[in-house]
């Protein structure tokens, strides 16, 4: 250590191990005698006295309960996988989320579906809009062969509707079964530009057998297979 | 029961009697509690840590080996609990604030929104609060002051000034050196006495009673 403590921003460095007794006794001494030489130091010396007075005046505080009697349940409940303390999402968790968000906002589900549509911004859709609902014209009672008809009008579309397979419709339907369908006002599509095939069994599981993975139109219109 | 800690352990790890384990843990409930009060700010959160902290004793006191005392182990894990905790919360908030400090040689996360806050009441120009507060106000006052520290300083303070550790044992339980301890301790007092000069004379401090660690 220094021979000398004269500068008080030196001293004031070792003023809180000074006051705490933390400071060996050669460097202590070398402290007292700048202070007895400094009015700043010493005044530095007191509001740190102070400080520690106030801080160690705080109220004791005590937990509102016995918490060591509760442990034999927290162990259980660890045990058993059911955690009592919170736990902090990890932030793969959080960026999954946030993904997930992002591609739901570009992507409609068909709720219960393998299929999946979405419009790709920036590509004329002469104001077609593409929805993916279930439909409740759809029976279960046997399996169900759908095609996807593009025929450039909607009359061609809500056939397909009625006839409870994969209808081109922009309205709303409930579904009661978990079955894919890909429904879709499509008016720009040309004729037979495009058709996919899919059949629907009892336990709504679908299968392409038509045009399977992406498929596009000019009006920017996707279908991927799930 | 006047067993030492270290009996406790040894009478647990061969009777697995848990009444045993719960009285040593129960020794330390208080000042585990009151260590995570200061630093979290929040009943809930600090009753979270203590029956953390429990858990983290119970499923790793097989790896205690007497190298510190069980006391220093114990508030070590409590330090880590309430740092696990203050991440979880900063990262609740939606943001991160990472900042070097220059004076500990560690990273620590620090509150820019509660500087500016210190700045607007530093500008206050009302009449001298030291008149107006009560003791009550006063200790109210300490405990906000005492959260706008940065983590690793309150921590350090918290475990000084509030409950009494020296700095050896502070080192030991925050897993860093003296050097850094005295650091943090003192830049951290140096701290609250500027958040404090506007609302205590020098000459009128809170006059409770020091309460022993």
């Amino acid at each position: 250590m220094r021979g000398t403590l004269t500068d008080c921003s030196q001293v004031e460095l070792e003023l809180d191990a000074f006051y705490d007794g933390e400071l060996s006794p050669a460097v202590r001494r070398l402290v007292e005698q700048h202070l007895a030489a400094c009015p700043e130091c010493q005044s530095r010396l007191e509001e740190i006295q102070n400080l520690v007075t106030c801080l160690s005046s705080l109220p004791q505080v005590q937990p509102t309960k016995d918490l060591a009697r509760s442990l034999p349940n927290l162990l259980t409940q660890r045990s058993r996988g059911n955690l009592v303390v919170w736990r902090p999402l990890t932030w793969s968790v959080v960026g999954l989320a946030a993904a997930v968000a992002l591609v739901a906002l570009v992507f409609r589900i068909c709720p219960g579906s393998s299929l999946l549509v979405l419009k790709v911004p920036g590509v004329s859709s002469h104001g077609s809009q593409q929805t993916a609902l279930p439909d409740e014209q759809v029976t279960a009672e046997q399996p169900v062969l759908s095609e996807l008809q593009s025929e450039g009008v909607l009359g061609g579309v809500n056939e397909s509707t009625r006839q409870g397979a994969l209808p081109l419709s922009g309205q709303d339907e409930v579904a009661e079964h978990d079955a894919a369908k890909l429904t879709t006002e499509n008016e720009g599509v040309s004729p037979g530009s495009s058709m996919e095939v899919a059949t629907l069994d009892e336990g709504g599981h679908s299968t392409i057998t038509g045009a399977l993975g992406l498929s596009t139109d000019e009006d920017g219109l996707y279908a991927i297979n799930l | 029961m006047d067993l030492s800690d270290e009996a406790l352990i040894e009478s647990f790890r061969k009777t697995k009697d848990f009444n045993q384990f719960e009285f040593l843990i129960r020794r330390y409930q208080n000042r585990i509690y009151s260590i995570a009060f200061r630093i979290l700010g929040n009943i809930e959160e600090a009753e979270e840590v203590v029956q953390e902290t429990y858990i983290k004793v119970h499923q790793n006191l097989d790896r205690f080996r007497r190298q510190s005392s069980f006391g220093a182990w114990i508030f070590r894990i409590t330090h880590n609990v309430c740092v696990d905790t203050l991440r979880s919360k900063r990262r609740k908030r939606g943001f991160l604030f990472l900042s070097f400090d220059p004076h500990s040689g560690q990273e620590f996360d620090d509150y820019s929104e509660s500087s500016t806050q210190v700045v607007t009441q530093l500008a206050d120009d009302r009449p001298c609060p030291d008149e107006q507060m009560d003791t009550k106000e006063k200790l109210e006052m300490i405990e906000s002051c005492l959260k706008q520290l940065p983590d690793a300083q309150r921590m350090v303070v918290v475990l000084h000034d509030i409950e009494g550790f020296q700095y050896q044992e502070i080192a030991e339980i925050v897993n860093t050196s003296i050097g850094t301890v005295r650091s943090r301790l003192h830049y951290g007092r140096l701290k609250l006495r500027e958040l404090l000069a506007p609302y205590f004379s020098s000459a009128n401090p809170v006059s409770v009673a020091r309460r022993l660690p």
